[in-house]
């Protein structure tokens, strides 16, 4: 076999590699996600906010589930927990007289009009104190991935399932645009090929 | 890179764009083709064949309860909604029952009916069982009041949406076989005969997967895809028989209830939920109906095992939180069918409605079964997707002693006790 054919076919090969290790595509899906919050992950406040809100790219459906969670013998609870369009709103009762400072997490669950559930955790700190790790994990906010079952796997359990993407680029772009760029790659390779001469 | 060995730089700009191509043409044949194929579905243990001989099989009537409630489902299902002509008396509803008991025995058998203008279409009853119940109406009106069952008309639920096409109605029969045409003669046989005493108000047809598909036995799946039913009353189980079956008044033991509850299903707004959203707001997972927390269908759904931020990995409020109870008499036997029904025509949506085809049977319906509606009709995050159109319950009699008819121990008495009448 020619050297060049080795090439071709080694190129080749190495592409359709790719193909199969990535051959089952979960479906593209565009789904909610943790925008942002007032106050926000890693904030430094004077006094306890009277409101804490939590905001999604989509709309959410009811109910959510908040947990506040302060630092030890506060006495700062979550309020009132309401779901306003794309935001939750959680009022924060703080007990007459108390400072109120430390550290401070919250930690939601949420769930978009499409169903999409989507975990989270954020934290602030009221006062000059540090910022500690909050009961249970690390200080940025963090947003849950979780993973469906398989629905090609015989047992899911056992296999390593692919993670519900939170990168920007779905599968569907990814299955359009690589053949795109090869075949770009293809023809200016072609064009550049045909114009140099022997 | 210059010459020397037979490269230059044209061969290797032509070699790769030819590699470059053709994986563009692979990889553009790959994922043309995973969109095409479908998920497999997992393989069957074992391969039921289906011969001549699964037409020919009948569901033996035999005991205290009629046929069609602890019946493996058959894979069709007509339910038959009639209301009596006005003013019908006792006398004409006995005769009605006198009629179509005798053509649902005969059917079931594989006989033809009295007078059946089709006799060859009864020769594979392919299982056909042919249940009867009354609606609170006629038990409280012609029913004396000795042997009368209790039967109160379901409440209201905020989140029906109901439609009187699909209301309550005196009489019910639901009819099911594994053969399609078979249920098609049955059925036009009991509405031929009935016609001289009651009127057709709707039929609600279903299906299953068909008999063979999968093992006998396999749960089914709904139109949403979900498996659908796992959790249900086993009429073997002995602390489950009291739930099934009514044991008073002494004319109706042996009889239940049927609960009918057409749902039906948004599927173009749940085409926009992911596959996690779909076991989220459900709380089992899609591919074996394993509840979230387990790894197999029939795990016990652990409602406290936590995630790592400390919430419920099984969400509260999804379907199987909300329909779980905590009361061990919330349940019924459900036997449930999908349907679909067309809508050419109609607003611009999708040409045919899907849905279920909700049947639950339960000794006493208000203990066990409107509860737990209650707690979905409050919160459940499925009810985004389904709505409930059609709404109705039944006192199912017992079956009828040798040579009765079904419902005549409630109409007549047996003359065997002391009841008033």
């Amino acid at each position: 076999m020619s050297r060049e054919r080795r090439v071709v076919g080694a190129l080749v090969v190495a592409v359709l590699a790719f193909i199969a290790l990535t051959g089952t595509m979960p479906p593209a899906s565009a789904h909610v996600t943790f925008v942002g919050s007032d106050p926000s992950d890693g904030a430094r406040l004077r006094t306890v906010p009277s409101r804490i809100v939590l905001q999604f790219s989509e709309e959410l459906s009811p109910p959510a589930a908040v947990v506040l969670t302060g630092p030890e013998g506060s006495s700062a609870e979550a309020g009132k927990t309401r779901i306003d369009g794309r935001r939750v709103l959680v009022d924060v009762d703080l007990a007459d007289g108390a400072s109120g400072e430390g550290t401070y997490g919250v930690t939601f669950r949420v769930v978009s009009v499409d169903g999409h559930p989507v975990s989270g955790q954020v934290t602030f700190v009221v006062g000059d104190g540090p910022l500690e790790e909050s009961p249970g994990d690390s200080g940025a906010a963090e947003v849950e991935a979780d993973t469906p079952s398989d629905p090609a796997a015989a047992d899911p359990r056992g296999q390593a399932r692919p993670a519900e993407s939170d990168a920007p680029i779905s599968w569907g772009q990814i299955q359009v645009g690589v053949p795109i760029v090869l075949f770009s790659l293809a023809a200016l390779l072609a064009f550049l090929g045909r114009r140099q001469g022997t | 890179m210059t010459g020397g060995s037979g490269w230059d730089r044209r061969r290797v700009l032509r070699a790769g764009a030819a590699a470059l191509g053709g994986a563009g043409v692979g990889w553009s044949a790959s994922a043309t083709l995973s969109h095409a194929v479908a998920a497999p579905t997992a393989a069957p243990r074992e391969v039921t064949v289906i011969t001549p001989s699964a037409g020919s099989e009948t569901v033996a009537a035999i005991g205290t309860h009629q046929t069609g409630i602890d019946t493996a489902p058959q894979a069709h299902l007509s339910l038959i909604g009639w209301n009596l002509h006005p003013g019908a008396t006792r006398q004409e509803l006995s005769r009605m029952m006198r009629l179509l008991s005798d053509d649902a025995s005969r059917l079931s058998s594989g006989e033809g009916a009295l007078a059946d203008t089709e006799p060859e279409l009864a020769k594979n009853p392919s299982r056909l069982t042919v249940t009867f119940g009354w609606g609170p109406r006629v038990v409280r009106d012609l029913v004396p009041a000795a042997r009368r069952p209790r039967l109160d008309a379901l409440p209201s639920f905020s989140r029906d949406r109901l439609d009187d096409a699909w209301g309550q109605t005196d009489v019910v029969a639901q009819v099911c076989s594994d053969d399609p045409v078979t249920l098609a003669h049955a059925r036009r046989m009991l509405v031929k005969d009935a016609s001289s005493f009651a009127d057709v108000a709707w039929m609600q047809h279903g299906f299953r997967a068909a008999r063979g598909s999968a093992p006998d036995g396999t749960t089914m799946r709904n139109l949403m895809g979900q498996v659908d039913g796992t959790v249900n009353l086993s009429p073997a189980a002995p602390a489950d028989v009291p739930l099934i079956w009514a044991a008073e008044p002494a004319a109706f033991a042996g009889g239940t209830c049927l609960v009918v509850r057409r749902i039906r299903m948004h599927l173009d707004t749940w085409d926009r939920v992911d596959r996690i959203g779909r076991e989220a707001t459900i709380g089992r997972r899609l591919d074996n109906g394993a509840p979230l927390t387990g790894t197999d269908e029939f795990d016990d759904p652990d409602f406290s095992a936590a995630d790592r931020f400390g919430f419920p990995i099984i969400d509260p409020a999804s379907h199987v939180a909300r329909a779980r109870s905590a009361d061990a008499a919330e349940r019924f036997l459900r036997r449930s069918y999908n349907y679909t029904h067309d809508r050419a025509g109609g607003d611009g949506g999708d040409a045919e409605d899907s849905g279920l085809v909700f049947l639950a049977f339960a000794a006493d319906p208000g203990r066990q079964f409107v509860p737990v509606q209650q707690r979905l009709d409050e919160q459940d995050r499925l009810n985004e997707w389904v709505t409930t159109i059609g709404s109705a319950v039944y006192a199912v009699p017992p079956a009828p002693a040798e040579g009765g008819y079904v419902g005549h121990q409630l109409l007549e008495g047996d003359g065997s006790r002391t009841e008033g009448s």
